[in-house]
């Protein structure tokens, strides 16, 4: 048995890394998952309530039976729906967000794809995640679905323009759109936050506004809009549109540790190699908490005010950056 | 390309993780349509539009401006991705690069500022926008109006 698996070394290989990433997915939905039961005992913290404490320790149990209960619920398409649209939007929306946690590396040997175009990936992904909405609110066939889904497919577009832009000062720093061999740069040459502190406010409105996250959720806006594009959806298919929500949380918190804090780099990683998941596990953390702390603090903006501050402030900004950037990268290797 | 068993490790990983993907979407999918109960209600086959009962089809004609949106985006897109293209060769490019980038970032900056001037970024029609004495439909431009 032995002398057979060490006569393969490649499929041996191929197959510890197929098991790696297979563990890396089921990681992933499971801390999408509990993300929700994160987020609501942070805001029953902030707004001075207990959120979700029976079952199971510390209510850990609520998301078990929360996914149980769904399920069980029946798996509702309408007759008024066009069908095969309808099925197909939940799915893209949970899977191209689980499919862009593949760029994503973990830690210097985990991490399922190794892409040396990484990052143009992650924006092709994530610009095809719009479909999901967009489909989702036509499919529906109702007219709060159809308004959700346009207003959400508006904004997703307005905002990925610029959000592609605010990442290239990165790319132009670290010379290269590999992700790995932008956390290598950052740790040798310290973290992108500080030189990229412009492009790290745009990204973070940018993908905020993507996965159409508080207080960018105006498409769900439940007072103008009833659930905005998922209306009509009930049982596992909206489920998969919330658990998509919180991958997307999770996939952002991930994206920006790895581009603007580091990665996994942080004190005593290079002569204890195991910290490398503990770092980066705490930076996507915090940033995961931010963005409930960011619900719980902020109201939703006017949708022309916060189509405005896409067009006129973030692009502006982000281009200024890049300019700017450029400018200092070319001085450092050519001589002013 | 490449035979199959020649493909790296982490090509397999992808392809797993992939699968795994679709697979976890299919299983959520087709576990509660078989687990799911069946029911029927009164009003279970018309849209949900806040107890009130539809009228007319939700195949709107709506609101011009988001074929706006959707065309500018196009265009600045298209911009970004020129400047990917010079963002990952910037060192290689040089002063000479960073000239002609400049050149075609002020071209679409002006274009920006055109939009802007224009009004193509405002989502209020001219009509009823606060600050725009200069239209002649606004209400600040009649002073003639009756006062109430």
């Amino acid at each position: 048995m032995l002398d057979w698996f060490n006569a393969h070394p490649h499929l041996v290989d191929s197959l510890i890394e197929s098991v790696k990433a297979i563990v890396v997915l089921l990681v992933t939905v499971v801390v999408a998952a509990w993300m929700i039961w994160l987020e609501r005992r942070l805001l029953g913290l902030w707004q001075d309530r207990y959120g979700p404490n029976r079952v199971g320790p510390f209510g850990l149990g609520q998301v078990i039976a929360d996914m149980i209960k769904i399920f069980f619920k029946e798996d509702w398409i309408p007759p008024f729906v066009d069908k095969l649209t309808f099925i197909v939007a939940p799915a893209i929306a949970m899977g191209l967000m689980l499919l862009m946690f593949a760029l994503v590396p973990v830690t210097p040997t985990w991490g399922v794809a190794h892409i040396n175009v990484g990052l143009l990936v992650f924006l092709a992904l994530a610009g095809l995640e719009v479909y999901a909405v967009m489909l989702g609110g036509w499919a529906s066939n109702s007219k709060y679905s159809l308004l959700g889904g346009l207003r959400v497919t508006a904004q997703t577009v307005s905002y990925e323009v610029f959000m592609g832009i605010s990442l290239m000062g990165i790319v132009m720093l670290a010379g290269s759109f590999d992700l790995r061999h932008i956390v290598e740069y950052q740790a040798a040459n310290g973290w992108n936050i500080i030189p990229q502190f412009f492009g790290f406010c745009a990204f973070v409105t940018a993908a905020i506004a993507v996965v159409h996250r508080t207080p960018f959720d105006l498409p769900e806006a439940e007072s103008e809009l009833a659930a905005g594009f998922h209306t009509e959806y009930s049982g596992m298919k909206f489920g998969m549109f919330f658990v998509g929500e919180y991958v997307g949380i999770v996939l952002v918190s991930a994206i920006t540790t790895v581009l603007f804090f580091g990665g996994w780099s942080g004190p005593g990683v290079e002569s204890h190699a195991w910290l490398a998941f503990p770092w980066f596990a705490f930076k996507c953390l915090c940033f995961m908490s931010g963005f409930i702390l960011l619900r719980a603090s902020l109201p939703r903006p006017r949708y022309d005010q916060m189509m405005a501050a896409g067009w006129k402030v973030c692009l502006p900004l982000s281009l200024i950056n890049l300019l700017g950037t450029a400018a200092v990268v070319v001085a450092g290797a050519h001589g002013a | 390309m490449a035979p199959i068993s020649a493909w790296s490790a982490n090509t397999w990983s992808l392809i797993v993780y992939t699968v795994a993907v679709i697979g976890i979407v299919g299983l959520m999918l087709g576990l509660s349509w078989i687990l799911g109960g069946r029911d029927w209600g009164r009003a279970k086959d018309e849209q949900f539009e806040s107890g009130v009962l539809g009228q007319g089809t939700a195949r709107l004609r709506f609101s011009a401006k988001f074929y706006l949106v959707a065309m500018f985006f196009v265009i600045f897109d298209v911009e970004a991705l020129f400047l990917y293209a010079w963002a990952v060769s910037v060192r290689e490019a040089g002063w000479a690069g960073f000239i002609e980038a400049s050149i075609f970032i002020f071209i679409l900056a002006a274009s920006l500022v055109y939009l802007w001037k224009i009004g193509a970024l405002e989502w209020a029609p001219a009509s009823r926008r606060p600050s725009s004495p200069s239209e002649p439909d606004s209400p600040a431009a009649k002073p003639d109006r009756p006062a109430r």
